[in-house]
């Protein structure tokens, strides 16, 4: 056995130097070698207990955290986040620890304080009670262990940058010094012969800054002739700088990782990030909530696509027909999905997985304990196949192993929980979720990423600090609540106080600069919103400017020579061919009538927006319904005076008749809810009851010949597919006269749209020009009939009666059967312009079409804000 | 920025003001126009604070942004070190700022040295701060009062959260469970807006944005109908004074008998033929003073004062009484606004009773809100997030003196006696609220007129039970004038109110008004106080939010700079030259970037100034656009987006459109119909996959296939899984960085961040996103020119200001589902009538006119801060200030006449229109990207023969890192392929660990000590398991499996052997190594040397089950072939960390008591 044990301050520092050490062995000729006994002093705490093979349990931090939820949940105190109180108030339990502070015996001054003493009491009870321990609690036992002997010491102990220790593992190390040998070593090498600290404009700078180093330091070693140095990026928040410092390190370190490799061969990234992401994080995490999340009756619509879109189907077939499936949801407009309908949804392909997930999730108990809800999971995640890949890379198998870990883990909540519901099952995994994990590499990974706190006694070349500015170092600390400030004080905490605090940060940074043998640090000069930052005076340095960068990124030297991308001289749209077999009908011209290039765009190019998830009863739904039930109740009453014979209660036991299997085949209880389902069949029946009573009250006497009639004509050579909502039969007049009605459901309506210039509601226009005249009767009469939400209205044009309301009168001057004229040339003109492949928009146009989705096609914006500042981010400096 | 006062030797003329403004002992209110230095004034006082206490953090400096805060705390520390360097003052304002300094310095130095503040070391202690950041800090420190529980995540748009809330409402309704009343409230509310949950998102998530100013009305002792009525009738009765105002006795008599007389022709008035004293103010007189206002005004929109040629038959007979009396009261009262607004607001008052079935349907919206807050607590306590008011209410809660708190919490009722026990009695103030006094010596307020009802009461309670000569004091500097942010609850009669009252709570403020402008030159400043007197109304009025104008005195000289007098200037062109407007403000502001100084084009709303930036590039001139261009309309971001969209859903038929038509794609609208033939109804990838690429074109087959090729290499890659990983790959590899220039390269790696931040997960949440990306505005850069909306430009100035789109109206109000309106007496809560009411039905009429009148109140507010908005943008001015602006010229009089409720419209009332600029309209010029007429729409693309550069390595190469085994020792890295254990379950593995444990154990402390301890073994190896995350119904299993396993092994002789002393031995014998290139670990289990010398190396194999007798050799067959290899590295290993040995390999198997050796 290796006499000599060596500790250090962290996890890290004892990888990077057991790396050193055996860099060391190499490096003196030999080729085996005892590996290194290097461990963080709170690891090496953690085995020597184990080592004692005791009977106390160890609880890991979610085990704690269950703990002391249920205790502040009990409280019933009605706190916010009642999960965040408890990780705070065991917070305060850990600093205790840590810092030896008598909590027993003190007193208690704020509301805080006396709760946290009483939850304590019941959390120490509990553990007491089952024999369990937290981390907290071993380097007192540890410490105990070594004086009486019943833990047995190394021979002799080194300590690696350990002076930053807290008072409970300073007690440890005492206890060590007594019973062996220990040599203390303040940190890896040297003092920084180099320190520079440089000011830049702001953060975007400061990350290019760094990237542009980091690839410039390494370039000397791009011919692997020699090792490269060991750098570290240090910062105040890692998880904060992730995304951006990455993407900029993306951008000039490793390009690479920007190209697709064919087969998953995942590129290199030189750099690692000690501070990991947390597993919630990875896609494969994604999927597998996603599984968790469903339920089996009810789900919002979100819900759904995430399971059918995340990555679990991770194959392209199933993610095209996952995605089918949400598409047929999301046009159904249903507000709740049971998981059988996205099973019954499924093609073959899926079928078999959602069939057999839908079966487990319908068998989930209403309340298991964890390890029970564990093994549910599971099983979920086996009939759907998760993670779904052949052949992961390491990465994707270490996480999608760790992902199953956090399951295990969950297992282990038996006794801290107990029996728990799906709702509690699904909270502590989301919380394990949160653990932080990051893929082992295979390969080098000379440059390290952490926080500043976490990059103590790490030896290395070159020391990179960013954000080093007076927000950071020192920045503010915040004591716990719920300790007295007294004790915290005098137990030397250093959030107790500003002072104290800047003491700390002060050692913190001396120890941190201390094991670099090159340091710069950077401090921008403005921060996102423009508010000035002072650089830190703790680096006592003379802050120079930046200096200029020497190399671009490829993608910005192409974006400073570009953009390359040129606007072609033109971009025809030929004519309708045969071979596409257009058929054109009242929403073609609704839309060229709007622009052309919104007709082209739907019917020849099918382009479509995704439909929005619903969140509520959806209009066309709605509408439909209205359609259809009036179609259905005008069958067997046929004329005005049937109607009023019927009489308003006839009427309504009718309307009733009519919407009860339409509400079912459109409105399924089981995807819109018993409630709303019932609330808009009332709705229906008013609005019908309105309607009819204005339809039986009408002057006119007429007889409904039909209801959603439909029919084909040709106009101008296109082939046209039309439906009618409903033709009547004038019956009191002398001529034989037919009246074209359509009805609307929305909100407003006007007959501006009949206008033969601006021909914006063309589907009564069409109907009267392309009716087979063989049908018989004179088109004389067309009519909106507004059956919706307040004032019914039939808005009707007759060729025997005045205009109705238009802004301005048509061009034909009132006569209905030249209007009719105008509008086949107007309707001809149109169909040709189709044919023809004309696809224009006029701007002009296009700023009153707002929200037009197709608008984004044409290059067009789809809002104009008037507004100048509408919220708080707006107006946040 | 920097002080405005110190560019001025002599003291202003406001200077005893300032001086007074520095003085301790008194609370201040200060009001404080444009460029008068408020902020200079409280950073002087906050000076002389500090001076005085013991803790930096006794004193406190709050603000409304953390910039503003940021330069607060940057100005102290920068006064305080020139101070300290002996800096000499540079005026007699810095040198009062010194003086305060050297205090502060001198008292620091005489404490003990480690009590010393240390303020430029660390600044942070200098408590400048937003409101919201006191806010959160005070609710942190106290977890519990404030009902925060922990540090929440405070969101800036919380309407997420709301609109969560909403749905989550919506959702319980269905829940058979939920109370009947809430079930029969949703039905109504549902009902009234045709069942569309969705109309009623956006209203409810706005009113929870808005709480605090409603949710104390929901308490049980709430009566809401007495508080309308009141709040109602004090509406009746103020419009009914400020109406009678207007007329002396003579005059009201005279009005009188117009009435009287009139009665006879006027059917409305018949019911006051014999009314003969001027009516009590009181909302059951509204009919009187509704008809003293007939003779008054015009019956028709618009309504206005009647003229008296406006007097005719029938209603005003030539010869009739009225008609004689009331001509020469309106000769009187020609042009006469004052008169016309009050007589008008008689005629909007709303109905002083509400009808029933408004407060029916209003009932049912107070439990639906009821409800909404205890959805909103839940999804915040959910997502451990809260917004500005939910941390606002915390810190109130917390400092809520304690008789008070007692009744808060409805939650702890049943709580556990144990808890209650500590949790106090008695009266008087909380302990937090003592303790944050104590803390707090000096409180000091910036921007004070954008405090809101809740900040206010947040301030009130900090000063609660301050003294006179305690010590203590209070500074709050603001400038009504300024107030822009009503949509922010910051409602400028709260101001009002503070300076009228001279009181917060009990503490007695002195108001002090500056006048002194430092920030404009005399012409400018001169210009301000002509037009701005005329523009603003002459009284303020709470209930408009109508403030009056405080003029400015102009303390700086004018430059002598002939090149560029100050001067303010109004330009117009006519009502549709708005090409030629945006052209010759981009003229304007070229011309004074080029001759020096800062200038700044400012805008009402964001869209005003897109042709503005066109000419400006045209020009040449490079502008920098704070806030300006939403990202998500600049096309290299929608690009970008709409292939994340593609990704994440096949189906999403217009995003892949768009995609394909992107310029790093590209293909024409030919080839998408080429594509599409037949294949209409198939989603894009599926057209593509199916595509016969030879009917394309030439160059869009090959576009197509770079596309295959590469969305066939991503989908292959599944160590990049993530949408934004994706994303980004598949752009840069199509080409994007080529498609945009730098600018716009920064926009879409910003674009990428937010996918990171949102998207990790896929799109399916895309109400956060869409809300994600709608926040985001393109990135400044520099440029000569800065470009900004007004709200931005507060508390900015610049030498040059060009005011762009004077003439366009503000947008129209909507008139939302509901009107949530603050009065000066008290909020009213107007819900708009449902649609489904019979119009004509009374109950609809009233409910339509209380509706009106609150929809009216709120234009009216709205359009008071119009003027204030007007005010802020000209007041940015340093040396010029010019206005433009497009208008119709009247035919009759050929006089400019701009649209109503636009800036211009209200600058007209204040300037003399002889001295606008009038410009004639030039030819529009031809925009080179517009498409021609009738053409489809074109878009960029890349050349098809575009050769993009590889990455330049001349300067750096890139350093690609090696395999970690061939360069450093490295710890074991799992795959699928080498983890022999990855697929067995977690039980065998721990039975396998915890065996070796065991048997490292007993082989370090013998055999006997093992047996010893037998009594507590199994308990011991139970909480081993336990601590490995075992699941509690395997642990006892387990146990018993591992003891069986050490048992055999004991009762083994061989087991005996191997574990027993040797000459040499090691258990769990870590080695390292370098062979054959490669770095190695290894960790032996049990390692020894016999007497004979020889090595022994034996690997433990166990299985997680007992194995049957039958099965056992094929199970040890197996083991050694799979594992022989290992054991081969392991042999090589230690012999040659001990040369000169015989190494024997062997595994152990316990089950069968098996020790097989490899025979090298």
């Amino acid at each position: 056995m290796s006499s000599t044990l060596i500790l250090t301050a962290s996890d890290r520092i004892a990888r990077s130097l057991r790396e050193d050490l055996n860099l060391a062995e190499r490096a003196a000729g030999r080729d085996v070698w005892e590996t290194p006994q290097v461990r963080s002093l709170r690891q090496w705490i953690a085995e020597i207990w184990a080592d004692s093979w005791p009977g106390e349990q160890l609880l890991n931090s979610t085990q704690m955290q269950a703990l002391w939820l249920a205790v502040v949940e009990r409280d019933r105190r009605g706190v916010l986040s009642a999960s965040a109180c408890a990780r705070e108030a065991r917070e305060a339990e850990r600093l205790a620890q840590e810092y030896a502070i008598a909590v027993d015996d003190a007193p208690a001054y704020s509301d805080e304080q006396r709760a946290w003493q009483s939850w304590r009491r019941r959390v120490a009870a509990n553990m007491r009670e089952h024999r369990w321990l937290s981390v907290e609690h071993l380097p007192a036992i540890v410490a105990q262990g070594l004086r009486n002997g019943t833990i047995t010491p190394p021979l002799a102990v080194e300590l690696f940058a350990c002076e930053l220790t807290t008072p409970a593992e300073h007690a440890v190390l005492d206890a060590l010094s007594g019973v062996t040998q220990v040599i203390a070593h303040a940190g890896a090498t040297t003092t920084p012969n180099s320190l520079r600290a440089w000011r830049c404009a702001d953060d975007a700078a400061q990350l290019r800054l760094v990237a542009a180093t980091i690839r410039q330091r390494l370039a000397a070693h791009a011919d692997h002739a020699s090792v490269p140095p060991r750098i570290v990026v240090a910062m105040p928040d890692a998880d904060a700088k992730r995304a951006l410092l990455e993407d900029a390190l993306i951008e000039f370190v490793a390009p690479a990782l920007r190209t697709p490799i064919a087969g998953g061969n995942p590129a290199r990234a030189p750099w690692r990030w000690d501070a990991a992401r947390k597993l919630s994080d990875s896609p494969w995490a994604a999927g597998l909530s996603a599984l968790i999340a469903i339920d089996a009756i009810d789900n919002p619509p979100e819900r759904a696509a995430q399971l059918l879109l995340g990555t679990w189907f991770a194959h392209v077939e199933s993610h095209a027909a996952a995605a089918a499936i949400d598409r047929k949801l999301r046009e159904s407009g249903a507000l709740r999905i049971s998981l059988s309908k996205i099973a019954e949804l499924a093609p073959v392909l899926l079928q078999a997985r959602l069939g057999a997930l839908a079966q487990i999730v319908s068998d989930a108990p209403r309340r298991a304990l964890p390890s029970a809800w564990s093994a549910h999971f599971s099983a979920r995640c086996e009939a759907a196949g998760w993670p779904s890949v052949d052949a992961p890379t390491s990465s994707v198998f270490q996480t999608v192993q760790e992902l199953r870990r956090a399951l295990t883990m969950l297992a282990a909540l038996d006794a801290q929980t107990g029996a728990i519901d799906i709702g509690r099952a699904r909270m502590w995994l989301n919380e394990l979720f949160k653990r932080r994990f990051e893929p082992r590499a295979d390969h080098a990974q000379p440059v390290q990423l952490l926080d500043a706190e976490d990059a103590i006694g790490m030896s290395c070349d070159l020391l990179i600090v960013i954000d080093a500015d007076t927000g950071a170092f020192p920045g503010a600390a915040q004591a716990t609540p719920f300790l007295p400030i007294e004790l915290q004080r005098a137990a030397g905490v250093p959030q107790a106080s500003p002072l104290s605090w800047l003491a700390h940060r002060r050692r913190q940074l001396a120890a941190l600069l201390s094991n670099a043998r090159e340091t710069i640090v950077i401090a921008p000069r403005h921060d996102a919103r423009g508010g000035e930052l002072l650089a830190s005076p703790l680096f006592d340095v003379n802050w120079e400017e930046a200096p200029a960068l020497s190399i671009a990124s490829r993608a910005e030297t192409l974006a400073t020579t570009g953009p390359h991308a040129r606007l072609p001289a033109s971009d025809p749209v030929p004519p309708v061919q045969a071979s596409e077999q257009i058929t054109g009908s009242t929403r073609l011209f609704e839309q060229y009538a709007q622009a052309p290039f919104f007709a082209f765009c739907t019917v020849r190019l099918g382009i479509e927006p995704l439909p929005a998830i619903g969140l509520g009863l959806p209009a066309a739904v709605q509408g439909k319904l209205v359609h259809e039930a009036l179609a259905d109740f005008w069958r067997g009453v046929d004329t005005r005076s049937n109607l009023q014979t019927l009489g308003e209660d006839g009427r309504t036991a009718r309307i009733r008749e009519v919407l009860e299997p339409l509400l079912r085949k459109y409105l399924p209880v089981g995807d819109f809810g018993r409630m709303l389902v019932s609330l808009e069949a009332a709705r229906l029946s008013d609005v019908l009851t309105a309607w009819l009573r204005l339809e039986a009250a009408r002057t006119d006497d007429f007889l409904v010949l039909e209801h959603e009639h439909k029919f084909k004509s040709v106009l101008a050579g296109l082939p046209m597919s039309l439906r009618i909502d409903r033709i009547d039969r004038a019956v009191d007049e002398a001529a034989d006269r037919l009246t074209l009605i359509d009805y609307k459901t929305g909100g407003y309506i006007d007959a501006n749209g009949w206008r033969e210039e601006h021909l914006n509601a063309p589907q009564l226009p069409l109907y009267a020009v392309l009716l087979d005249p063989q049908y018989g009767g004179e088109i004389a009469d067309i009519a909106f009939g507004h059956v919706a939400d307040g004032a019914p209205e039939l808005l009707r044009w007759r060729a025997w009666s005045t205009q109705p309301r238009m802004r301005n009168a048509p061009a034909s001057g009132g006569n209905f059967a030249s209007q009719i004229q105008a509008w086949r040339a107007a309707l001809e003109a149109m169909a040709r312009g189709f044919l023809e492949g004309r696809a224009d928009i006029d701007p002009a146009q296009a700023l009153r079409l707002r929200n037009a989705p197709l608008l984004v096609l044409a290059g067009l914006l789809d809002a104009d804000d008037e507004t100048a500042a509408t919220n708080d981010a707006d107006l946040a400096g | 920025m920097s002080d405005p006062q110190s560019a001025f030797a002599a003291e202003p003329a406001d200077a005893e003001v300032r001086l007074a403004a520095l003085d301790l002992r008194r609370h201040i209110i200060a009001v404080a126009p444009a460029g008068s230095g408020k902020t200079g004034l409280l950073v002087q006082r906050m000076l002389a604070a500090l001076a005085t206490v013991d803790t930096p953090e006794q004193v406190v400096a709050m603000t409304f942004t953390n910039k503003a805060a940021a330069e607060i705390r940057n100005r102290v520390l920068g006064v305080l070190q020139r101070a300290a360097a002996g800096t000499p003052a540079s005026d007699a304002h810095d040198a009062r700022s010194l003086a305060f300094a050297q205090i502060v310095l001198q008292r620091d130095a005489a404490r003990e040295a480690s009590q010393r503040w240390s303020l430029t070391a660390n600044p942070g202690r200098l408590r400048a701060t937003t409101i919201d950041g006191l806010q959160a800090h005070i609710a942190a420190e106290l977890p519990l009062l404030s009902g925060l529980g922990g540090r929440p995540r405070v969101v800036e748009d919380a309407g997420l959260l709301y609109e969560d809330a909403v749905l989550a409402l919506f959702a319980e309704i269905e829940d058979t469970q939920a109370p009947q009343d809430l079930r029969e409230a949703a039905a109504a509310w549902l009902r009234a807006y045709g069942n569309r949950a969705d109309r009623l998102i956006a209203p409810f998530a706005d009113l929870l944005a808005r709480r605090e100013q409603w949710q104390h009305t929901l308490a049980a002792d709430f009566d809401w109908q007495a508080h309308e009525r009141q709040v109602l009738e004090a509406i009746h009765v103020a419009a009914q004074e400020h109406f009678s105002d207007q007329f002396n006795a003579s005059e009201q008599a005279t009005l009188l008998a117009i009435v009287r007389a009139a009665s006879s022709v006027e059917a409305s008035l018949a019911p006051f033929a014999s009314m003969q004293h001027w009516p009590r103010t009181g909302a059951e007189n509204a009919a009187a003073f509704a008809a003293l206002t007939w003779p008054l005004l015009t019956k028709n929109d618009p309504i206005t004062l009647r003229k008296t040629s406006g007097l005719r038959a029938p209603s005003f007979a030539k010869g009739a009484e009225h008609t004689k009396l009331l001509r020469p009261l309106l000769a009187a009262r020609v042009d006469d606004e004052a008169l016309e607004n009050a007589a008008r607001a008689l005629r909007e008052l709303p109905p002083a009773q509400v009808p029933g079935e408004l407060i029916e349907l209003r009932e049912a919206l107070r439990i639906l809100l009821l409800r909404l807050l205890g959805h909103l607590r839940a999804v915040m306590g959910e997502r451990g997030e809260t917004d500005f008011v939910g941390i606002a209410e915390a810190a109130r809660a917390a400092l809520r003196p304690r008789e008070d708190r007692e009744y808060r919490n409805d939650f702890g009722s049943d709580a556990d006696d144990e808890f209650n026990e500590d949790s106090g009695s008695g009266f008087g103030y909380g302990d937090a609220l003592l303790r944050r006094d104590a803390q707090l010596r000096h409180l000091l307020v910036d921007e004070m007129q954008d405090t809101s009802e809740s900040q206010l009461a947040l301030l009130r309670n900090l000063t609660l039970g301050w003294s006179a000569g305690d010590g203590r004091s209070l500074f709050l500097v603001g400038d009504p004038q300024q107030s822009i942010y009503a949509f922010r609850k910051a409602e400028v009669r709260l101001f009002q109110q503070l300076l009228q009252e001279r009181r917060l709570g009990e503490l007695p403020l002195n108001v002090l008004r500056l006048s002194a402008n430092f920030r404009s030159e005399p012409a400018v400043v001169d210009w301000f106080n002509a037009a701005f007197e005329r523009i603003f109304p002459d009284f303020d009025d709470a209930l408009s939010g109508a403030v009056a104008y405080s003029p400015s005195i102009a303390a700086r000289t004018a430059a002598a700079d002939e090149t560029q007098p100050a001067a303010v200037r109004v330009h117009v062109w006519n009502k549709d030259c708005a090409a030629d407007e945006a052209r010759g403000a981009a003229r304007l502001a070229a011309a004074y970037a080029a001759a020096g100084g800062s200038v700044a084009i400012l805008v009402r709303a964001r869209s005003h100034v897109r042709a503005t930036l066109a000419e400006l590039r045209a020009l040449g001139v490079r502008a920098a656009c704070q806030d300006v261009d939403p990202l998500v309309e600049l096309p290299a971001v929608r690009d970008v987006l709409a292939l994340a969209r593609a990704l994440w859903h096949p189906e999403d038929r217009l995003a892949w459109a768009v995609l394909l038509r992107a310029p790093f794609v590209g293909l024409s609208w030919a080839d998408l119909l080429r594509l599409s033939i037949d294949r209409r109804r198939l989603t894009w990838p599926e057209r593509l996959m199916a595509a016969d690429l030879s009917a394309l074109s030439e160059e869009g087959c090959a576009r197509v296939k770079t596309l295959l090729d590469l969305l066939a290499a991503i989908n292959a890659d599944h160590a990049r899984a993530s949408l934004p990983e994706r994303v980004e790959i598949l752009w840069t590899a199509l080409g994007g960085p080529a498609c945009v220039d730098a600018t716009s390269l920064g926009d879409v790696r910003r674009t990428f961040g937010l996918l990171r931040e949102h998207a990790t997960q896929g799109l399916a949440d895309a109400r956060r996103f869409e809300r994600a990306v709608a926040e985001l505005y393109a990135a400044a850069g520099e440029g000569a020119v800065q470009v900004m909306t007004i709200h931005k430009a507060k508390g900015l100035e610049f030498d040059h200001v060009v005011m762009v789109g004077a003439g366009r109206a503000a947008r129209a109000e909507d008139r939302p589902l509901l009107h949530l309106t603050e009065t000066p007496h008290g909020p009213l809560l107007v819900p708009k009538p449902p649609r489904h009411w019979p119009q004509d039905a009374p109950h609809t009429l009233a409910a339509l006119q209380l509706y009106n009148f609150a929809h009216g109140l709120h234009a009216r507010v709205r359009s008071s801060e119009g003027l204030r908005l007007l005010y802020v943008a000209a007041t940015r001015a340093r040396r010029t200030l010019d206005i433009c602006f497009c208008a119709d010229i009247e035919e009759k009089t050929g006089a400019r006449k701009p649209k109503s409720n636009s800036f211009a419209e209200a600058l007209l009332k204040g300037i003399d229109r002889a001295t606008m600029i009038a410009t004639d309209g030039e030819s529009p010029s031809e925009d080179s990207t517009m498409n021609a007429a009738g053409s489809p729409p074109r878009a960029p693309r890349l050349p098809i023969d575009l050769v993009l550069p590889d990455e330049d390595e001349s300067a750096y190469p890139i350093y690609l890192p090696q395999l970690q085994r061939s360069l450093r020792p490295s710890e074991a890295v799992l795959s699928a392929a080498d983890d022999k254990r990855a697929d067995s379950d977690i039980y065998a593995q721990l039975v396998g660990t915890l065996f070796h444990q065991a048997l490292e154990k007993i082989s370090r402390d013998g055999i006997e000590r093992w047996h010893a301890g037998a009594s507590t073994r199994a308990s011991a190896l139970a909480a081993g398991f336990r601590r490995l995350s075992l699941p509690e119904p395997q642990v006892e299993n387990a146990v018993a499996r591992v003891l069986e396993l050490v048992d055999r092994t004991l009762a083994s002789a061989t087991g005996r052997w191997i574990l027993g002393p040797h000459v040499w031995a090691r258990s769990e014998y870590a080695l390292a190594g370098y062979r054959d290139g490669r770095w190695i670990s290894a960790l032996l289990d049990r390692c020894f040397e016999t007497g004979e010398g020889e090595l022994w190396i034996v690997d433990y194999k166990t299985s997680a089950q007992p194995i049957a007798v039958d099965a056992i050799e094929r199970y040890i067959a197996q083991s050694a072939e799979t594992y022989r290899p290992q054991l081969m590295l392991y042999s090589e290993l230690l012999k040659s960390q001990r040369p000169g040995k015989t190494v024997v390999a062997a595994l152990y198997f316990p089950e069968g008591d098996r020790l097989l050796r490899y025979e090298n």
